[in-house]
């Protein structure tokens, strides 16, 4: 009976340390969304320099939804990679928690000149279920959400976000 | 500089010192050459000596700003004010390694010298080694993974990014870790005493009662930390509450339960020799656990406001972890059938059987927070799904199995050893029953509702008012000293948990929380308390700037809750107001400051009933501890117990228990050895 | 007539206990505010962007979010096991503090169930094999009288 038990014991505890060794960090940068597969949720209303912008209107090329604040620092950093994408995709920003004033004043002084929108109210970051800034959504031309970063955009996840769209054009949409 | 290399230095020195005490006192042991074994309490005392060098040097930098090292430039800076630059040493996670080592150090010196005469002993002699191999564990980390002393790379920084703004709001984290790691670290003397005693297959009681000391004052040591970190939590974080069931909270509630139940039961085997697997299970788990909580906190696996930045030292921990099982399952399984102990379980209605349920309830209580906390690992590693186990769960599960225990703490302080009658328990827990009863009673007839709170104010009452009979009955008839030694002490700390659960019952059940947007001038009302909004002004202090909102409540006191920013860090930080009163707390936060000066701003506002309660509780457990940690001069001080039996010892008891301090002795007083039967 | 005698302060106790439960466990007070509800849904959903909190507990925009748009959903007049099911469609079944009931996620539920039955049949078993053999009970009760007391007083007299 003992034996039962040690044994028990034994291999629930291996189990346990198995299961525990080959778990990635909490933090995965290629996150599963939910909305992936979806049809993305709508973003428009006044941008933050006075175009108005609709996510609707952007169909037929890809669109990178991009949450970020100007107090976020992997923001900064992911700045680069997002301004080498912008050719290839549209980048639409939307400001998470944050005044138009800074938010503006960041894109203005990285470079960038893609629209973006205020989200006082955390509505839009609800919508697309943003949990904090940087997050990014890539958004296929028929208006499906096909892939989610959550973190800066790095140099892998452009790489990444490539090969999503690929298949994706691949796929036929 | 010099810092970095001495602080090396001592790591190394005391890692090999370990290491060297340990296989040195190995080898004496294996050959049976136990006279050289006295000269490697030596390597103790170096152990020590390199820990307190590489705590000093770390401090020494820290204090010093020696930016050359990483880990200051990382912890430290130049606005931090002197004391959390003191208390850096653990604020990220080689450090706090470092202050597990050294602690642990500290317990090793301690233990090799309290049992010094008793080197020849092969007990106290794989004691040793296992001592030391844990030491030498901790230290082999800090010379590599976790490497506290690691220069920069690079150009020395000329300031550092400071500590996590949490960890220099509030002087408690002077406190609260030290505590906590005595509490883990402490678990690691008794183990090693198991070790030492499967090892050697010499299973009697005598290595509990050696060790019974160091498991209680590391028990009140990991208590007094929780109670501390859940008043940090709760004055500081500016969310009103105390308890989140965070990963890292809960890794170091799940080996207080074990150990909890280790204490009681080994109360059983010293007197009866039984539960010994159960007792050595029970250690074993609490150790392990202090070391899966170890690995928890610093891998990254969960995510937790507590959690360390991770590096690769969560597979090292974790396999040490492994191996910690690995040891305690196979020398148990080995000596299993000398483990079966003498004692018989005569009656379930006994306070035997009250314990023996006890390591049940507690054992499945640590199980469900253990689950709880893993689980999401669990499932996503069958399914790639993520969900999420959060405070719903913990309470659903933990509250019947609380309500439980606070049941069995009548019954097993009120029932005699061995076997109770019908009219002993009943006689006994009358008075309980009778004041759980009338609480309920009055409590609902003042208003209260809801059953899961009232019931476990009944219990608390019936629970305390047990230990509370006890206690007076041991003073009435031993005077004042009965409030020390196992038994005094062992009641005040039950107070303590009464007041606690009556507490968390009251503050869980009955809080309530709101907002309101407040001009200046305006007030609100809000469960029986009115709060004022008179305005806000900006501080400036060395670390951080605040925007502090003046509150007045119930016209009377005003408080600054405020929202500060440190430099450096993006996000504000709130600091809460707590106005603390014997009825209730009134807890007030700014969250959103007035976006012009002079106008509107909202404040939190939480109620919650007996929080002050909680503090106290702690308080009476640790004092309980202390209480209990007293050495007891009996008469049976000088008894022997012949291995295996009940004791030699008979106090001539009177026949009928007719009055409650005779019926009370009859084997109810842990003093006398033979449990005579009560009719 | 001794018997019921023994039992009676219990019966009154379990009477006073029946009353003081009946009184307390009947809800009272006005039916729960809008506010109220709200809190109470928040309370177990995740704060989208603190590690710990709820989103009750928090006043990050994340969770003010959500009880905005829990406030929302009630009005309109929505069960609050759609607006789980619309928090979950955005941001994933990890928003929920309570572990879902079914799946494999169940099993957090079933587990400790499961090993509290064991343990409870593990212990009856434990319990009837520990049991002194019946008849014969050495230890059965025998109360000691004075010549006992004398023998033991003599033999501690010795040991000193």
């Amino acid at each position: 009976m003992r034996r039962l038990v040690a044994l028990g014991v034994a291999v629930a505890v291996a189990a346990l340390v198995a299961v525990l060794a080959t778990r990635p960090p909490a933090q995965t940068a290629q996150a599963a969304s939910p909305l992936l597969g979806q049809p993305a949720p709508g973003v428009h209303g006044a941008g933050i320099d006075g175009r108005s912008v609709d996510l609707a209107t952007m169909r037929g090329g890809f669109v990178l939804v991009n949450f970020f604040a100007s107090w976020c620092g992997p923001c900064h950093t992911e700045q680069p990679a997002l301004i080498g994408l912008s050719p290839q995709v549209h980048v639409l920003g939307v400001v998470f928690q944050d005044s138009a004033g800074n938010a503006l004043q960041f894109l203005r002084r990285g470079g960038a000149n893609w629209p973006a929108i205020a989200d006082p109210q955390g509505a839009l970051a609800l919508e697309w279920g943003v949990r904090g800034p940087p997050e990014s959504y890539l958004v296929s031309p028929d208006g499906t959400v096909v892939a989610k970063v959550v973190g800066p955009v790095t140099a892998s996840q452009v790489d990444y976000l490539h090969s999503v769209m690929s298949r994706t054009l691949r796929s036929g949409q | 500089m010099t810092d970095g290399v001495l602080g090396h230095a001592g790591v190394l020195i005391a890692f090999v010192a370990a290491l060297a005490g340990a296989a040195l006192t190995a080898s004496g042991l294996l050959r049976r050459r136990l006279a050289p074994l006295a000269g490697v309490t030596g390597y103790a005392w170096v152990v020590l000596g390199g820990a307190a060098l590489a705590v000093g040097a770390m401090e020494h930098a820290l204090v010093t700003h020696d930016f050359s090292l990483q880990y200051v430039a990382q912890n430290d800076s130049l606005r931090t004010p002197l004391l959390y630059r003191v208390t850096g040493m653990w604020s990220a996670l080689a450090g706090s390694i470092l202050l597990w080592a050294a602690v642990l150090a500290l317990f090793v010196a301690a233990m090799v010298w309290r049992f010094r005469g008793r080197s020849a002993d092969p007990v106290v002699g794989w004691a040793r080694v296992t001592a030391f191999t844990v030491a030498a564990f901790f230290f082999g980390l800090m010379l590599a993974p976790a490497d506290p002393f690691r220069s920069v790379v690079g150009a020395v920084p000329t300031d550092g990014a400071g500590p996590n703004p949490l960890l220099q709001n509030n002087p408690l984290v002077a406190f609260h870790p030290p505590l906590l790691y005595l509490g883990y670290v402490g678990f690691t003397v008794p183990f090693a005493f198991a070790v030492g005693m499967l090892v050697t297959g010499r299973v009697g009681e005598d290595w509990l009662r050696e060790t019974r000391r160091w498991t209680l004052v590391a028990w009140g040591c990991l208590t007094a930390g929780i109670v501390l970190g859940a008043w940090w939590s709760y004055q500081v974080l500016g969310w009103g509450g105390f308890w989140a069931w965070d990963p890292v909270e809960n890794a170091s509630f799940v080996p207080w339960l074990t150990a909890t139940a280790f204490l009681h039961s080994a109360a059983v085997q010293e007197r009866r020799g039984m539960l010994r697997v159960w007792n050595l299970s029970l250690l074993s788990a609490t150790f392990s656990l202090t070391i899966l909580g170890t690995f928890l906190t610093r891998s990254g696996v969960l995510e937790s406001v507590h959690s360390f930045t991770e590096s690769s030292i969560g597979p090292i921990i974790l396999g040490f972890f492994g191996l910690v099982v690995a040891a305690a399952v196979v020398l148990i399984g080995w000596r299993a059938d000398r483990l079966r102990g003498p004692g018989a379980l005569d009656s379930p209605v006994s306070r035997e059987g009250a314990f023996l349920f006890n390591n049940v309830l507690f054992s499945l209580f640590a199980f469900v927070v253990l689950l709880g906390t893993v689980f999401p690992l669990l499932v996503q590693a069958v399914n790639g799904k993520t969900i999420a186990v959060g405070a719903p769960y913990f309470d659903r599960m933990g509250a019947p199995i609380t309500l439980c225990l606070l049941f069995l703490m009548a019954a097993g302080v009120a029932l005699p050893w061995r076997r109770a009658s019908a009219a002993t328990a009943r006689s006994r827990l009358l008075l309980p029953a009778w004041a759980g009863a009338l609480t309920i009673l009055f409590s609902a007839l003042a208003g209260l509702r809801g059953w899961e709170p009232l019931v476990a104010f009944g219990l608390a009452a019936f629970a305390g008012t047990a230990a509370a009979r006890r206690l007076l009955l041991s003073v009435r008839r031993e005077g004042p000293r009965a409030l020390f030694g196992r038994t005094g002490g062992g009641m005040v700390v039950h107070l303590g948990v009464v007041i606690v659960a009556a507490a968390l019952a009251a503050s869980l059940s009955y809080g309530k929380r709101t907002e309101v947007r407040l001009g200046v001038g305006q007030s609100t009302r809000f469960d029986g308390h009115t709060v004022t909004y008179l305005g806000d002004r900006q501080v400036r202090h060395p670390n951080r700037t605040s925007l502090d909102a003046l509150v007045q409540l119930d016209g009377g006191r005003v408080g600054e809750p405020a929202i500060s920013q440190f430099v450096g860090v993006t996000e504000g930080i709130g600091t809460p107001w707590v106005v603390s009163g014997i009825h209730d707390d009134v807890y007030l936060t700014l969250d959103v400051g007035p976006s012009t000066p002079g106008g509107a701003a909202v404040i939190g506002v939480v109620v919650q009933p007996l929080v002050r309660w909680l503090w106290v509780g702690g308080i009476v457990m640790v004092v309980g501890t202390a209480l209990a940690a007293v050495p007891e001069r009996t008469r049976g001080r000088s008894r022997r117990r012949r291995p295996g039996s009940q004791g030699a010892e008979v106090r001539p008891s009177p026949r009928a228990p007719a009055r409650e301090a005779g019926a009370e002795r009859d084997g109810a007083d842990e003093r006398s050895g033979v449990p005579v039967p009560v009719r | 007539m001794s018997r019921v005698r023994g039992w009676a302060p219990w019966i009154v106790l379990l009477i006073v206990l029946g009353v003081g439960l009946g009184i307390g466990a009947t809800p009272s007070g006005p039916p729960p505010t809008v506010d109220q509800q709200v809190r109470a849904i928040a309370a177990e959903v995740r704060c989208p962007s603190c590690a710990d909190l709820n989103s009750a507990q928090s006043n990050d925009v994340t969770a003010v979010a959500v009880r905005a748009a829990i406030r929302q959903r009630l009005v309109r007049g929505q069960s609050r096991a759609e607006i789980e099911a619309f928090l979950v469609s955005r941001y994933g079944p990890d928003i929920l503090l309570r572990p879902p009931s079914r799946g494999v996620g169940g099993l957090v539920w079933l587990l400790p169930v499961i090993a509290a039955t064991l343990a409870l049949l593990v212990a009856v078993w434990a319990l009837r094999r520990w049991r002194a053999p019946a008849g014969g009970d050495p230890s059965a009760a025998r109360i000691p009288d004075a010549g006992d007391e004398a023998l033991v007083r003599r033999a501690l007299d010795e040991v000193r």
